[in-house]
C-alpha cells in the first residue's frame, strides 16, 4: 500500500493544475489529427526538461492518460480518429453520431475509458513484480505470433467481402515495406526521396481516414443536404452510467485484453482496441449490429486503450522496456530526469517518491479525464453542427498540420494526401480503411522478428529454425489461438451467410403459407413449433428466432 | 459489377503483376548488400495479392456507387494548388488561402445574398482559424513549419 | 564602358558591405539544431542538454531551438540538411559519428564528411559488450570459448545495421577470428530486451544505457581504447586479447553543411566547446547518464577522416 502515502505529492495547487491543464490540453491535442498520444507526449518533453521531476511526470501522465481517451472525440464527431488506438472506436462511434447519439456515444466512451484507466493503473501498483518476468517472456517469436493474430481478423474486421478485407490488409502490408528496414539494411520500393523515410503508422492513419472524409464532405456538398442532427441527447448522464456498467462483458473483455496488450513489449500498444472490439464482437449475441452503431463495440475499443496505459509502464519501469509506443517516448522523459529505470525504481530513496507520486497522479488523471471529457462531451453538440465546407477545410489543413509536425516532414504530407485521395476512390469499390491500418502497423512487427527469430533460431537449430517458432508455452498457445481466430471466423462467416439465406426464405413465407409449411421452416432452422398456437403467433416465434 | 471495382480490379491486378515482378527481380534494390532475404517478405505479399486479384475478378457487387466529378473536381484542384503552394508561401499564408477559398466556392444559395458581408465575414473566420492554428502549434507545441515568403 | 565598370566595382562593394553586415550581426535570431532521431531519444535530449548555454551573451548569444527530422536511421534528416538547409549558420545538426559515415558508403545519400563541416564534439557512448544477468559467460574469454565450441551458433545483437552496434561487432568477428552470428534489432532498446529476455547469447549497447540497467546485465568490457569513468571496472576489448579499437564509439556533436562563409564556421567552432562545457552542461550531462566528451573542430575534422578510412576498408569487406 506504498502508493497511498504519497498521495499528499500530488495534492498540492501547482500539481493539481498541471494535471488539469494536462488533460484538458490531451484531451484536445488527442482529438486532433497526427497529434497521436506517442507525438504530443514526445512534444511536450522539452516542456518538462526545467520542470522538477515529479511534477514533469505529472504533466507527461496526464497528457498519456487524456490523449489516449481523447482520440475518440474525433473518430465519433467526424470519423477520424486521433490515433491508431481509436480505429475501433470509430467504427460504431460514428455510426451512433450519425444517428443523432453522438453525445452517448461520447459518454459510453469517457465512462469506459475511465473503468479501463483504473483497472489499468490498479494492475500498474498491484502486480508490477510478476508482469515484469511475464513481459520479458514475449520474445522474438512470441510476437510474431501476435502479429499474424493481428492479421487473422484484417479480413473480417470491417469489410463485408473476404476478399476485399484481406486485400486491403496486404496492401497495408506492402505499404508498410516501403523505406528504410533497419533490420535488413536496406531501402525497398523507395521510387522517389518522398518516400525514403517509409509510410509512417499516424500519416498513414490521417491520410486514409481523414482525406476520404474531406473529399466525401466536397462531392456530396450541393447534391446532399447536411442533416442537422439532433445532439440533445436522449439520455442522462446516470442513464449513461448505468448502461456501460451493464455491459460488464463488454468492459472487462476490454480491461483484460489492455492490460495483456499493454505489458507485451512493442508497437502491439496500437492494436489493443482493434483486438479487444473483435473479441467481443465474437462473443456478442448481435453481432450484426457491430459497425452499424453497437454501443459496446465503443465501451470494448475505449476501455482497452485506457487499460493499456498502466500496465504499459510496466516493462518500462522496471526493465527499461517499453510496452507502447508512447511508453518509448516516456522513457526518454524519465531519462532526461535521471530517473532510471530499474527493478530499485519503487524502493530505491531516490526515485520511489517521484515514482509513486507519478502513479498516483495516473489515477488523478484518470478521474479529471473523466470529469472533462464528459463536460466536453455535453459541448461538442456543435461539431455536429459545423456546416459542411468549414468541415471540411478543418478536416484538411488540421490533418496537414497534424502530419507535418510528426516529422517535419513536407513529404510525409504528400504521402497523407496522396494515400488518402486513392483511399476514397477504393470505398466506392468498397474497400475499407481499417484493414489497411492495420496492415502498415502489423506488418513491420511481422516482418523484423520473424527475420530475427530466423536468425536466432538459425544460429540454435541450423536449418531446423522453424523449432523455435513452434516450441515454448506461449508460443504455442498464441498459434493455437491464431487457428481457433481463422476457424471461428470461417465458421462466423458462413453462420452469418445461412442467417441471411434463411431469412431470405423466411421472407418466402408469408400468412399465405400453411401451418405445415411454417413448421417445416421451422425445423429446417432448429427450432419445434407448436402448430395449436395461431398462425401469426408461429410466424412471430420464426421471426424472432431468426433475429437472435 | 459496379464501375469502381472494375477499375479497381484493373489496378490491383496490375500493382500484383507489378510488385510479383519487382520483388522477384529485385531491380529496384538500391542497396549493393541485396540478400535473398530482403524482398521474402515482399514476396510472399506480392503473391498474396495476385491471388487475391484473380478472385477480385469474380467478386459481384451490386452496390453501385457513383463520384459527382462535378462538385468533386474544385475541391481535388484547389487539394493540389495547396500542396504545392505551401511549401513556397509558407504553411499559414497557405492554409488561409485554402480556406477562404474552400468555403467562398463550395456555398449553398441562400450565402450569396449580400456579396462583400459575406466576404468579409468568411475571411475573418479564414483569418481567426489560421491565428488559432498558429497558437496551437507555433506557440504551444513549438512545431516549426515552413514559413516560406512572408515569415 | 567606364559606366559599367563603375557600376560593377560600385554594386560589388555595395554587396560586399551588404555581405559584411550580414556577417557582424551573426547570429541575430535564435538558431535550430536538426536531429535525425525523434524527441525523446539520446541523441535528441543529449542535443537539447549540449545546447542549453548557447544563450550567454560570451557563447553564441542566442537561444538554440530542436527540430528533429527522423526516419530511415538518420537519413531522411541529414539528406534534407546537406541539400536544403540553409548555409548561413541558421541551421545546424547534430552528428552520429559513425553511424552517417557508414551510411555515405553503403547508401547513396547526399551526405558524406566532404558536404558537412564539424563544429564540435560534446559526447561519446561506447559500445559496450554485454551479456545477461543469467549467462553463463562471465568474461569475454568464457564468450569465445563458447565460439570455439559452437561455431556461428553465438548470436550478438545490436541496434539495426551500419550503426556503432554493427561496427563493434564486425570489429570484434574479425579481430577474434570466430563464426558469429549478429542480429540486428530494430533499435538500442530492442536489442538491450534480447539480452536481458536472454534471447541471444551476448549484445553490444551504448554504455550509457547498459550502466544503467546494471541489475539485469554483465557488461564484459567496453569497445574503446581506455577504460570508462563510469565503469571503472569493467577492462576494454583490447585488455581482454581481442585488438578492438575506438571505432565503433558513438560521438556526438554539431555540424553546419559545406558552403557556410567560413568566419560563420570560425565563430562556431570557436564557441562550440565552451557551450559544451558550461557546468550547468556538464552537471545536467552527469546527472542523466549522458557521457561527454569534449572535442574541437579541429580535433573532430582528424576523427571524421580516420573513421572514413577505416569504415570503408571495414564495409567493404561486407561485399
Amino acid at each position: 500500500m506504498e502508493f497511498l502515502d504519497y498521495f499528499s505529492n500530488v495534492f498540492t495547487v501547482y500539481h493539481i493544475a498541471l494535471l488539469v491543464g494536462g488533460t484538458f490540453a490531451g484531451i484536445i491535442l488527442g482529438a486532433l489529427p497526427g497529434l497521436s498520444p506517442t507525438m504530443s507526449v514526445a512534444l511536450l518533453i522539452p516542456f518538462t526538461f526545467h520542470m522538477k521531476p515529479e511534477s514533469g511526470l505529472i504533466l507527461l501522465g496526464a497528457m498519456y492518460t487524456a490523449t489516449v481517451a481523447g482520440g475518440a472525440i474525433s473518430a465519433i464527431l467526424v470519423n477520424v480518429p486521433g490515433a491508431p488506438a481509436n480505429i475501433a472506436t470509430a467504427m460504431d462511434g460514428h455510426q451512433m453520431a450519425k444517428k443523432g447519439l453522438s453525445r452517448e456515444a461520447l459518454h459510453y466512451c469517457f465512462i469506459s475509458s475511465f473503468v479501463g484507466g483504473i483497472f489499468g493503473v490498479f494492475i500498474l501498483i498491484f502486480f508490477t513484480p510478476p508482469l515484469a518476468r511475464l513481459s520479458l517472456e514475449f520474445g522474438t517469436t512470441e510476437l510474431f505470433w501476435i502479429a499474424i493474430l493481428g492479421i487473422t481478423i484484417i479480413a473480417t474486421i470491417d469489410s463485408k467481402s473476404v476478399v476485399k478485407g484481406l486485400l486491403s490488409g496486404l496492401l497495408g502490408l506492402m505499404l508498410a515495406t516501403i523505406g528504410d528496414n533497419p533490420v535488413l539494411g536496406v531501402e525497398r520500393f523507395v521510387f522517389t526521396d518522398h518516400l525514403e523515410g517509409g509510410v509512417n503508422i499516424v500519416v498513414g492513419l490521417i491520410g486514409l481516414f481523414a482525406m476520404p472524409q474531406v473529399l466525401n464532405l466536397m462531392e456530396k456538398y450541393y447534391s446532399e443536404k447536411s442533416a442537422v442532427l439532433s445532439t440533445e441527447g436522449h439520455s442522462s448522464l446516470m442513464q449513461s452510467f448505468r448502461f456501460v456498467f451493464s455491459k460488464v462483458k463488454a468492459l472487462s473483455i476490454g480491461s483484460f485484453i489492455g492490460s495483456l496488450v499493454g505489458i507485451i513489449p512493442g508497437a502491439g500498444g496500437q492494436i489493443a482496441g482493434l483486438v479487444a472490439y473483435d473479441q467481443t464482437k465474437k462473443v456478442s449475441k448481435n453481432q450484426s449490429n457491430y459497425g452499424k452503431g453497437e454501443p459496446e463495440g465503443i465501451i470494448a475499443a475505449e476501455s482497452a486503450n485506457n487499460s493499456m496505459v498502466g500496465p504499459s509502464l510496466i516493462p518500462l519501469l522496471t526493465l527499461s522496456i517499453p510496452g507502447s509506443p508512447t511508453a518509448a517516448v516516456l522513457l526518454g522523459g524519465l531519462l532526461i530526469h535521471g530517473i532510471f529505470p530499474g527493478h530499485e525504481i519503487f524502493v530505491s530513496e531516490n526515485t520511489a517518491p517521484v515514482v509513486w507520486t507519478f502513479i498516483d497522479s495516473l489515477i488523478l488523471a484518470q478521474i479529471f479525464m473523466l470529469i472533462i471529457g464528459l463536460f466536453l462531451s455535453r459541448h461538442s453538440g456543435w461539431i455536429m453542427k459545423v456546416p459542411d465546407n468549414y468541415m471540411a477545410v478543418s478536416i484538411l489543413v488540421l490533418a496537414v498540420f497534424g502530419t507535418y509536425s510528426i516529422g517535419n516532414s513536407y513529404s510525409d504530407v504528400i504521402i497523407m494526401v496522396v494515400l488518402g485521395t486513392i483511399m476514397f476512390f477504393a470505398s466506392k469499390a468498397g474497400f475499407s480503411a481499417v484493414p489497411v491500418v492495420l496492415g502498415i502497423i502489423l506488418g513491420p512487427i511481422a516482418e523484423n522478428n520473424f527475420l530475427l527469430g530466423k536468425l536466432i533460431g538459425g544460429a540454435r537449430y541450423g536449418d531446423d529454425w522453424m523449432i523455435y517458432f513452434t516450441t515454448g508455452t506461449i508460443n504455442v498457445t498464441l498459434i493455437v489461438i491464431c487457428i481457433a481466430s481463422i476457424t471461428y471466423g470461417l465458421y462466423s462467416n458462413r453462420k452469418s451467410k445461412k442467417k441471411k439465406d434463411e431469412a431470405k426464405s423466411f421472407d418466402n413465407l408469408t400468412n399465405r403459407s400453411s401451418k405445415d409449411d411454417l413448421e417445416e421452416h421451422g425445423r429446417t432452422i432448429g427450432i419445434e413449433l407448436d402448430k395449436r398456437k395461431s398462425k401469426k403467433s408461429l410466424l412471430k416465434e420464426l421471426k424472432d428466432f431468426v433475429k437472435k | 459489377m459496379n464501375q469502381y471495382l472494375k477499375i479497381s480490379t484493373l489496378i490491383v491486378t496490375a500493382l500484383a503483376a507489378v510488385l510479383l515482378f519487382t520483388s522477384f527481380q529485385e531491380v529496384f534494390n538500391p542497396s549493393p548488400w541485396g540478400e535473398n532475404e530482403d524482398y521474402l517478405f515482399p514476396r510472399f505479399i506480392a503473391g498474396g495479392i495476385a491471388v487475391l486479384a484473380l478472385l477480385l475478378w469474380f467478386e459481384r457487387d451490386d452496390k453501385g456507387k457513383s463520384t459527382n466529378f462535378m462538385d468533386l473536381l474544385p475541391g481535388l484542384g484547389l487539394i493540389l494548388a495547396y500542396l504545392i503552394s505551401m511549401n513556397t508561401i509558407g504553411f499559414y499564408v497557405a492554409s488561409m488561402i485554402m480556406f477562404f477559398a474552400v468555403i467562398m466556392i463550395y456555398k449553398k444559395p441562400e450565402e450569396t445574398k449580400d456579396f462583400w458581408r459575406v466576404l468579409l465575414i468568411k475571411l475573418s473566420i479564414s483569418a481567426v482559424f489560421t491565428l488559432i492554428l498558429y497558437c496551437l502549434f507555433t506557440l504551444m507545441l513549438q512545431v516549426r513549419l515552413p514559413g516560406g515568403l512572408f515569415f | 564602358m567606364k559606366l559599367m565598370k563603375i557600376t560593377k566595382i560600385a554594386l560589388l562593394a555595395a554587396t560586399s558591405l551588404m555581405f559584411m553586415h550580414a556577417q557582424a550581426d551573426y547570429p541575430d535570431k535564435p538558431i535550430g539544431v536538426m536531429v535525425a532521431y525523434g524527441p525523446g531519444g539520446a541523441t535528441d535530449f543529449q542535443a537539447r542538454i549540449a545546447t542549453l548555454a548557447s544563450g550567454k551573451e560570451a557563447l553564441i548569444g542566442q537561444p538554440i531551438y530542436i527540430l528533429n527530422k527522423p526516419g530511415a536511421g538518420g537519413r531522411t534528416g541529414w539528406n534534407w540538411f546537406a541539400s536544403e538547409a540553409p548555409k548561413d549558420g541558421s541551421m545546424l545538426a547534430a552528428y552520429n559519428v559513425p553511424h552517417f559515415i557508414a551510411q555515405s558508403i553503403v547508401f547513396d545519400t547526399a551526405y558524406n564528411i566532404n558536404t558537412l563541416e564539424p563544429l564540435g564534439n560534446w559526447g561519446a557512448d561506447p559500445a559496450v559488450l554485454i551479456v545477461g544477468k543469467d549467462s553463463p559467460f562471465n568474461t569475454v574469454a568464457d564468450l569465445l570459448a563458447h565460439a570455439d565450441a559452437n561455431p556461428g551458433a553465438v548470436t550478438i545483437s545490436g541496434a539495426g545495421k551500419f550503426v556503432g552496434h554493427h561496427i563493434a561487432f564486425l570489429q570484434f568477428a574479425k579481430a577474434s577470428g570466430r563464426d558469429l552470428t549478429y542480429i540486428p534489432a530494430k533499435g538500442g532498446v530492442d536489442a538491450l530486451r534480447l539480452v536481458k529476455a536472454g534471447e541471444v547469447s551476448a549484445g553490444f549497447n551504448n554504455l550509457s544505457d547498459s550502466a544503467r540497467s546494471a541489475a539485469d546485465l554483465k557488461i564484459l568490457a567496453v569497445a574503446d581504447l581506455t577504460r570508462h569513468a563510469y565503469l571503472p571496472d569493467v577492462p576494454t576489448l583490447m585488455e581482454s586479447g581481442v585488438d578492438v579499437d575506438d571505432s565503433s564509439v558513438n560521438f556526438r556533436g554539431l555540424m553546419v553543411p559545406a558552403g557556410t562563409p567560413q568566419d560563420v564556421i570560425d565563430f562556431l567552432a570557436s564557441k562550440t566547446p565552451d557551450m559544451f562545457n558550461d557546468k550547468k552542461t556538464q552537471g545536467k550531462m552527469k546527472s542523466t547518464n549522458s557521457p561527454a566528451r569534449v572535442m574541437t573542430r579541429d580535433e573532430v575534422i582528424v576523427m571524421w577522416n580516420e573513421r572514413q578510412a577505416y569504415l570503408t576498408d571495414l564495409l567493404s569487406g561486407l561485399q
